[in-house]
C-alpha cells in the first residue's frame, strides 16, 4: 500500500497544472462559447496532443508515455478543473483502438468523439463536438463501430453548456465493427473513471471559486466566509471532495494492478461519489456567489453545467 | 382543522382553469420559457391581465373600494397557484397583486393609492422593486443609493442591481437613503419613481435565467417629487420589511413544481425510459415536498386570513419552497433523457427556473438566520 503520488506522478501532475492554468482560460473559452463560436479550439487541441494528454497511455514505442490510468486520471482532474474543451476522453481511448489512432494521436491530429447508441428512437440522437471530429465511434452492445462524422448530416443545436457544442443528427447509420462487445465493456468503465476524473476537478475548481469570493466579498462589515453557515457548506465541499478524489484515485490504481480489487466496482465508486462531489459543490458555489451566480459573467455556471454533461456521458 | 375547499373554492378553480384554457396561446409553453420578465410574456401579460380584471379576477381579495371584490384571502392563494403552475401569464404583474397593493394600501396617501391601486387593479401597469445594491445584498440595511432633499423633491443618485423585468416597468418601488450611512435602517425612505424620469439608465445583466430576468439601474441626479414619498422620511424600512412578508411567501412555486414533475415523467414515459426503484423514491419525495411546502404555505395564508402577526411559518414554508423547487428542478435534469442537454427544452427550463431560489428575495442562510434568531432565541453571530 501507498498512498501517496510518486515523485514522477507529482512531477506529471504539477506539470499539467501549471499548462492548464497559464493556456485553459475561461477568457479563451468564452471566445469559442457555442452557438456564436465552434464550442471547440483547434489550437488548444494541437497543445494537448503535444503534451501527450492523448497518448499517454500508449507504449513509448508507439510515441506514448507508457504510463497507467492511475497517471490518467491525475490529469484528467486537472482538465476537468480548467474545463477543457472537446472529446478529451474518447480521443485519449482511442487511442488504444490499433495502430492508425495511436499513429493519428501521436501526430495530434485525432479528435475522436464516442456515443453510446439510445434505447429509445423518440428521443434526439445528439453528438458532441460532431463537426469538429474525424472519427465518429458508436458504442453499441455487441462492440464497438467507426464513422465518418464528414458522411452524416446533422444540426447544431442550443446546448445546456455553451462550452460543449451539441448536434443533432437524424440518423446514425451502423459503421464500420472494429471491436467486440469486451472491449466496448472496458471502454465504458474506464470512460467513466476518466469522466469521474473531471467531476472531481469540477468539485476542486468549485470549492476554490467558493474559497476566494467568501473571502473578498463583504456583507454586515466582513466577509461572507466568516459566517458559519457558509462555513460549513465549504467543509462539506472540501469533504465531498477528497471523498471522491480517493476514489477516483483508487478506480485508476485498480486498473492498473488487478491485483488491487475489483475495477468494476472501484470504477462505479468513483462515478458515485465523483457525480455527488460536483454537482453538489457547483451548486453550493453557484449558492455562495449570491446573485452572481447566476449571472453569465461569473464563472461557477459553466462548471454546474459541464458536470451535468458529464453526468451524461458513460454514465 | 379543515382541509377541503368549498364549493364557491372549487368553482373558482375551475373557472380560473376554463379561462386560462381558452386565453393561452398555443404557442405558450414556447413563449414562457425564458421566465415572467421576457418582453414576450411582458406584453402578452397586459391584455390577460386586462382580462382578468375585467372580470374581476386579478384583485379578488382586495376591498371594494381600492378595486377589489372583498372576496377571502383564499381566492388569492387558488388565483396565485393556478397562474404560477401555468408558467405565470400574469408576468411581471404577480408583483403587483402579491406585495405592492398590500403595501400601498397599508402606508399610501389617498392620492397614492387612488391613482396606483386604481391601475393595479385594472391590470395595465408594470412595476419593479429597486432593493439590492451591489454592495448591499444580505446586509439590505447598508444600502448607499441617495437621496438628497432640494426643495420639493428628491435628488436621487446611486445604483441598484438584480432589479428584475424593470426594462418594460412603468414604476419603481425605490429604497434610499436619507440619512447618514451610519443609521442603517434608520435612514431609509422609500420613493415610488416613474422609469421615464430623466438620469434612469437600465442595463440588463446576462443571466443563466432567461431574458430580462436581472438588471442594473444607475440613477444620475433623478429629481423625484417629495409626493412620490411612501411614508414618512426615514421610515422606509419598516415598509420594506412589511413588503417582503408577502413577497416572500407570495409565489405558491410548488404548483409550478408539482406540475413539472407529472411533465417529466409523462415525457419519460412517452419516450420508454426507464424509471428505476431510485428514481421513483426521488420522484415520490419531491412530490411530498411539493406537498409539504403546500399545506405550510397554506398556514400561513390562514394567519393572514385571520388577521394574525407572522410566526416562524412564513420563513419555514420559504424554506421547504425553495427545498421542493430544487428538488424538482435536479430532477427534470436527471430525467429529462438526452433532450435535457438542450437550451429551452423541459429539463433545461426548470433547471434555470431553479436557480435563483434560495438566492433571490432573501438567502436560504439568511432566512435560516432569521429562524434561530427570531423563533429559537439563539444569540446573533458576532
Amino acid at each position: 500500500m501507498n498512498f501517496r503520488l510518486s515523485e514522477d506522478e507529482a512531477a506529471l501532475k504539477a506539470e499539467v497544472r501549471r499548462f492548464c492554468e497559464a493556456e485553459i482560460t475561461l477568457e479563451r473559452l468564452r471566445k469559442v462559447e457555442f452557438p456564436t463560436g465552434i464550442g471547440f479550439d483547434p489550437s488548444l487541441w494541437k497543445e494537448l496532443s503535444e503534451m501527450g494528454v492523448f497518448g499517454l497511455r500508449q507504449p513509448e514505442a508507439a510515441g506514448g508515455a507508457g504510463l497507467g490510468l492511475a497517471s490518467a486520471v491525475l490529469v484528467f482532474v486537472e482538465l476537468g478543473r480548467r474545463l477543457a474543451p472537446g472529446p478529451t476522453i474518447a480521443t485519449h481511448l482511442a487511442s488504444g483502438l490499433g495502430a492508425d489512432f495511436s499513429q493519428s494521436a501521436a501526430e495530434g491530429k485525432s479528435i475522436v468523439g464516442s456515443v453510446e447508441v439510445p434505447l429509445s428512437a423518440s428521443e434526439p440522437l445528439l453528438i458532441e463536438y460532431l463537426e469538429q471530429l474525424n472519427v465518429l465511434l458508436t458504442l453499441r452492445p455487441d462492440g464497438i463501430y467507426r464513422l465518418d462524422p464528414k458522411s452524416l448530416s446533422a444540426e447544431a443545436c442550443v446546448p445546456l453548456d455553451p462550452l460543449t457544442p451539441v448536434y443533432e443528427l437524424a440518423k446514425l447509420p451502423a459503421g464500420e465493427r472494429i471491436a467486440g462487445a469486451d472491449r466496448a465493456q472496458t471502454w465504458r468503465l474506464e470512460a467513466s473513471v476518466l469522466a469521474a476524473a473531471e467531476l472531481v476537478g469540477i468539485a476542486e475548481a468549485t470549492l476554490e471559486l467558493a474559497l476566494q469570493y467568501s473571502k473578498t466579498r463583504e456583507q454586515f462589515g466582513r466577509p461572507i466566509g466568516s459566517f458559519q453557515a457558509l462555513k460549513h457548506m465549504m467543509s462539506d465541499m472540501l469533504i465531498r471532495k477528497e471523498v471522491a478524489r480517493a476514489a477516483v484515485y483508487a478506480a485508476g490504481a485498480t486498473f492498473d494492478d488487478p491485483q488491487a480489487g475489483d475495477f468494476a466496482r472501484a470504477a462505479k465508486a468513483a462515478r458515485i461519489t465523483a457525480i455527488d462531489a460536483a454537482m453538489k459543490n457547483a451548486r453550493a458555489c453557484i449558492q455562495i456567489y449570491g446573485g452572481m451566480g447566476y449571472t453569465w459573467e461569473a464563472a461557477p455556471h459553466y462548471y454546474l453545467k459541464r458536470a451535468f454533461v458529464l453526468d451524461r456521458s458513460f454514465a | 382543522m379543515e382541509f377541503g375547499w368549498s364549493e364557491n373554492e372549487r368553482s373558482y378553480r375551475n373557472q380560473l382553469r376554463e379561462f386560462l384554457a381558452a386565453e393561452l396561446p398555443g404557442n405558450w409553453n414556447e413563449m414562457s420559457k425564458d421566465g415572467p420578465g421576457s418582453d414576450a410574456q411582458a406584453a402578452f401579460s397586459q391584455a390577460f391581465c386586462g382580462k382578468l380584471a375585467a372580470r374581476g379576477w386579478l384583485t379578488p381579495h382586495w376591498p371594494k373600494e381600492y378595486g377589489g371584490h372583498d372576496a377571502p384571502a383564499w381566492q388569492h392563494a387558488i388565483l396565485s397557484e393556478e397562474m404560477w403552475a401555468h408558467g405565470e401569464p400574469r408576468g411581471p404583474q404577480y408583483m403587483n397583486v402579491n406585495w405592492l397593493g398590500p403595501t400601498l394600501m397599508r402606508y399610501g396617501s389617498d392620492e397614492q393609492k387612488r391613482f396606483h391601486l386604481a391601475r393595479i387593479s385594472r391590470g395595465d401597469v408594470l412595476w419593479c422593486q429597486g432593493f439590492s445594491e451591489p454592495n448591499a445584498g444580505s446586509d439590505l440595511a447598508s444600502l448607499s443609493t441617495r437621496a438628497e432633499r432640494v426643495g420639493d423633491s428628491y435628488a436621487v443618485n446611486g445604483q441598484k442591481v438584480w432589479t428584475s423585468y424593470c426594462k418594460n416597468a412603468e414604476f419603481c418601488f425605490l429604497l434610499v437613503r436619507t440619512d447618514k450611512i451610519e443609521t442603517r435602517h434608520k435612514g431609509i425612505t422609500v420613493l415610488l419613481v416613474p422609469m421615464n424620469t430623466p438620469g434612469i439608465e437600465v442595463r440588463e445583466i446576462d443571466t443563466v435565467l432567461g431574458d430580462r430576468y436581472f438588471h442594473e439601474v444607475f440613477f444620475t441626479d433623478v429629481r423625484v417629487p417629495v409626493s412620490a414619498r411612501l411614508g414618512a422620511e426615514n421610515d422606509g424600512w419598516g415598509i420594506a420589511m412589511y413588503a417582503l412578508q408577502y413577497e416572500r411567501i407570495g409565489l405558491p412555486r410548488y404548483a409550478r413544481s408539482a406540475r413539472t414533475l407529472e411533465l417529466i415523467v409523462a415525457d419519460a414515459k412517452s419516450n420508454g425510459r426507464v424509471i428505476d426503484g431510485a428514481f421513483k423514491e426521488k420522484l415520490v419525495a419531491a412530490r411530498a415536498m411539493c406537498e409539504a411546502a403546500r399545506i405550510l404555505y397554506y398556514r400561513v395564508i390562514d394567519q393572514r386570513a385571520h388577521n394574525q402577526p407572522p410566526t416562524a411559518d412564513s420563513n419555514v414554508a420559504r424554506l421547504a419552497l425553495t427545498a421542493a423547487d430544487r428538488a424538482v428542478g435536479d430532477l427534470a435534469l436527471e430525467l429529462g433523457g438526452p433532450a435535457a442537454l438542450l437550451y429551452g427544452s423541459l429539463g433545461d427550463g426548470n433547471f434555470r427556473a431553479a436557480m435563483p431560489a434560495g438566492v433571490a428575495t432573501g438567502t436560504s442562510e439568511i432566512n435560516a438566520n432569521l429562524v434561530a434568531q427570531r423563533w429559537l432565541g439563539l444569540p446573533r453571530e458576532a
